[in-house]
């Protein structure tokens, strides 16, 4: 199987709005938010990504889809190199590849009724005559599950889950061949999560596209991805099929992060603390491994030189100094 | 003897478009050291009911129409409103939703704390740091002189709320209302913020009613739960018994749609249809339109809350069969 999308090495940095920080200020005002990350994604393959709030998550989807510039590394979309695309290539590709925000809100332009919102991607795309657009904003909206009295409806008017059903909808009228979800649930309602969770499993089920579902909560991604990868500070930490992440977590940090993922359930435990403090700003990364400060199980080799590299263990892919080299293991 | 016991509790709205019933008939009890759930989607009425406990109904056209809010042998729905001050704030404290609204942007820590102390006990400046900095150490925070010095916005989600906590005990409260304290947390600092809020219950007794939607959060923290929709309780339960044996549709649904981390490869549950609006009020049940279980009986009459234990009360018809 060829994939879609190849990740290699992936290094994104952002301007920050306040650096007071004379570190920060060296680097031009730049911190790291997304460091070296690789990985593939199959065509029809659904892979989710898990990380707290500025692991980032938001900025690797935005750089997939160059919407932010990278510093350093390689995107490749079927065989093809995304980063030097221009102009009639650029739209073209963005057919290809959609992006579903997480604020459902923010995402959609408050001045257009759903059914404008809807058939302004197919007119910017000259997908269809205007007067084959009605038609298409229908099916559409049919396809997620939104009643067609909401066509003359403004985002405004819409309860948060049917925004978000708005721009699923808005992501799909290009027949895009990769759709990225950007934490597209957790700004709702509980009872609501599941309902767009549900949508996003069966849409992934109807059409052939690959997906990517960024999440903070790792049970958000069991149902609808086959593999899992785990961001701390920037990096993928782990990554692995989804069963394997969730039964037998590799790095103390996916421990940590499903650990204190409450369950609900009549006997449940107290709450344990198994992640001390609090994520660093990507400002300040600790030396060595990002995650040292807050590991229970450190060694020496933790906080000295670079990250770790890249081992395996089993169907996983860890970079963690507690697994063994990839020379050693050869051995 | 409870320490909070709430009958028959009523809040109405006056609007342009009439009179709006939003917490109708609400009764529930908490004793001291108890750590109750208040449970349901958005605009069931949670939040109305907690902010009528101290009187504090957002807008000036809310008003408590009918029932008691009994604290402490005083009934606090009829409390004249010098005689309140002695209540909201000091032996009932509230944590609000987003911890950066509830603390001033342009006072640093220490400040924030002492403003708080001083107001309330009259002692020195020099005692009230004292103070601040002893209430730090106890919402877990190690180095409370330096985190005294700095202001709101440089701190993180998980340390806001900890400022916000050491602000609501600064009174020595006997009730802590906090209204989804670890709504927008990453899991980690959730459950810091979790095991913060059990330990000042072991150490101080606190008593805290907490507003939820997510019943992951309510199953590790709660003693006892009451569920809301439509501007009523649907029902009341001990924890475990609420999350095994829910006998009220509406409670299951709420189970059955948080995704966990349990094996299950079946499609999570979905609560068919849409909440009522705030006020909306049908006949026969509330939830008998969104509910897998409706049978003729619940379209009609008006459904109440019955006592079906010492500890249990339901407003499903059908508690019986959901029993089996």
């Amino acid at each position: 199987m060829t994939a879609l999308l190849e990740v290699n090495g992936l290094s994104v940095s952002q301007p920050t709005a306040r650096s007071d920080d004379q570190r920060v200020r060296r680097r031009g005002g730049r911190i790291m938010a997304v460091s070296a990350v690789s990985f593939e994604l199959a065509a029809g393959e659904n892979l989710g990504i898990v990380g707290e709030s500025g692991a980032g998550k938001s900025t690797l989807a935005r750089a997939i889809l160059r919407l932010v510039g990278s510093d350093a590394g390689e995107i490749h979309f079927d065989g093809q190199s995304v980063k030097g695309l221009r102009g009639p290539a650029l739209a073209a590709y963005r057919r290809q590849a959609q992006m579903i925000f997480s604020d459902p809100l923010a995402a959609l332009n408050p001045r257009l009724s759903i059914a404008e919102t809807l058939a302004e991607p197919l007119a910017v795309h000259r997908l269809c005559t205007s007067r084959e657009a009605a038609s298409r904003v229908d099916e559409l909206m049919s396809r997620v599950g939104l009643s067609p009295e909401l066509r003359r409806r403004r985002p405004s008017e819409l309860s948060a889950a049917d925004c978000q059903r708005v721009s699923i909808a808005r992501a799909l009228t290009v027949g895009p061949r990769l759709l990225i979800a950007d934490d597209a649930v957790s700004r709702l309602d509980v009872p609501l999560r599941a309902q767009i969770l549900n949508l996003l499993g069966a849409l992934s089920a109807a059409m052939p596209a690959s997906l990517i579902i960024m999440a903070r909560d790792i049970g958000m991604l069991r149902r609808h991805c086959q593999r899992i990868a785990v961001m701390y500070l920037g990096r993928i930490v782990e990554i692995g099929p989804t069963e394997e992440v969730l039964a037998k977590p590799r790095h103390p940090y996916t421990q940590a992060l499903i650990a204190s993922t409450p369950r609900a359930r009549g006997d449940a435990p107290t709450p344990r603390v198994t992640l001390p403090g609090e994520t660093p700003s990507p400002a300040y990364l600790p030396p060595g491994c990002a995650f040292h400060p807050r590991c229970t199980k450190v060694l020496p080799v933790c906080s000295a030189g670079s990250s770790p590299i890249r081992r395996s263990d089993g169907p996983m892919t860890v970079y963690c100094h507690l697994y063994p080299e990839p020379s050693a293991q050869r051995r | 003897m409870p320490l909070l016991s709430v009958s028959h509790l009523s809040v109405e709205f006056h609007t342009p478009r009439g009179l709006l019933r939003a917490v109708d008939d609400v009764s529930f009890a908490i004793e001291p050291a108890e750590i109750l759930g208040l449970v349901g989607e958005s605009g069931v009425g949670k939040t109305v009911t907690c902010r009528a406990l101290v009187r504090l109904l957002p807008g000036r056209n809310g008003r408590i129409a009918s029932g008691r809010i009994d604290f402490a042998g005083r009934d606090i729905a009829r409390l004249p409103e010098e005689e309140l001050r002695h209540y909201r704030g000091r032996q009932i404290a509230l944590l609000f939703q987003d911890p950066a609204s509830q603390l001033d942007p342009i006072l640093n820590v220490g400040d924030q704390l002492a403003e708080m102390i001083l107001l309330q006990e009259g002692l020195d400046p020099a005692m009230a740091a004292r103070q601040a900095a002893a209430l730090l150490e106890q919402v877990g925070i190690d180095d409370p002189a330096r985190l005294m010095a700095a202001y709101p916005y440089q701190l993180g989600p998980g340390l806001l709320r900890r400022v916000a906590i050491a602000q609501a005990l600064a009174s020595s409260p006997r009730l802590l209302i906090a209204d989804e304290p670890t709504k927008g947390l990453d899991p980690g600092v959730q459950a810091q913020i979790l095991r913060l809020l059990l330990d000042l219950r072991d150490r101080r007794g606190l008593a805290v009613i907490m507003i939820s939607q997510d019943l992951g959060v309510v199953s590790q923290l709660c003693d006892s739960a009451a569920v809301m929709y439509a501007g009523r309780i649907v029902e009341r339960a001990p924890k475990g018994d609420l999350l095994n044996r829910p006998l009220h549709p509406y409670s299951e649904a709420l189970a059955q749609c948080l995704p966990g981390v349990a094996p299950a490869s079946v499609p999570l549950h979905e609560i068919a249809g849409e909440p009522l609006a705030a006020g909306e009020v049908i006949p026969g049940c509330r939830f008998h339109p969104r509910c897998p279980h409706v049978i003729d009986r619940c379209r009609f009459g008006d459904v109440q809350l019955v006592e079906v234990s010492a500890w249990r009360a339901t407003a499903c018809l059908r508690w019986e069969d959901m029993w089996q």
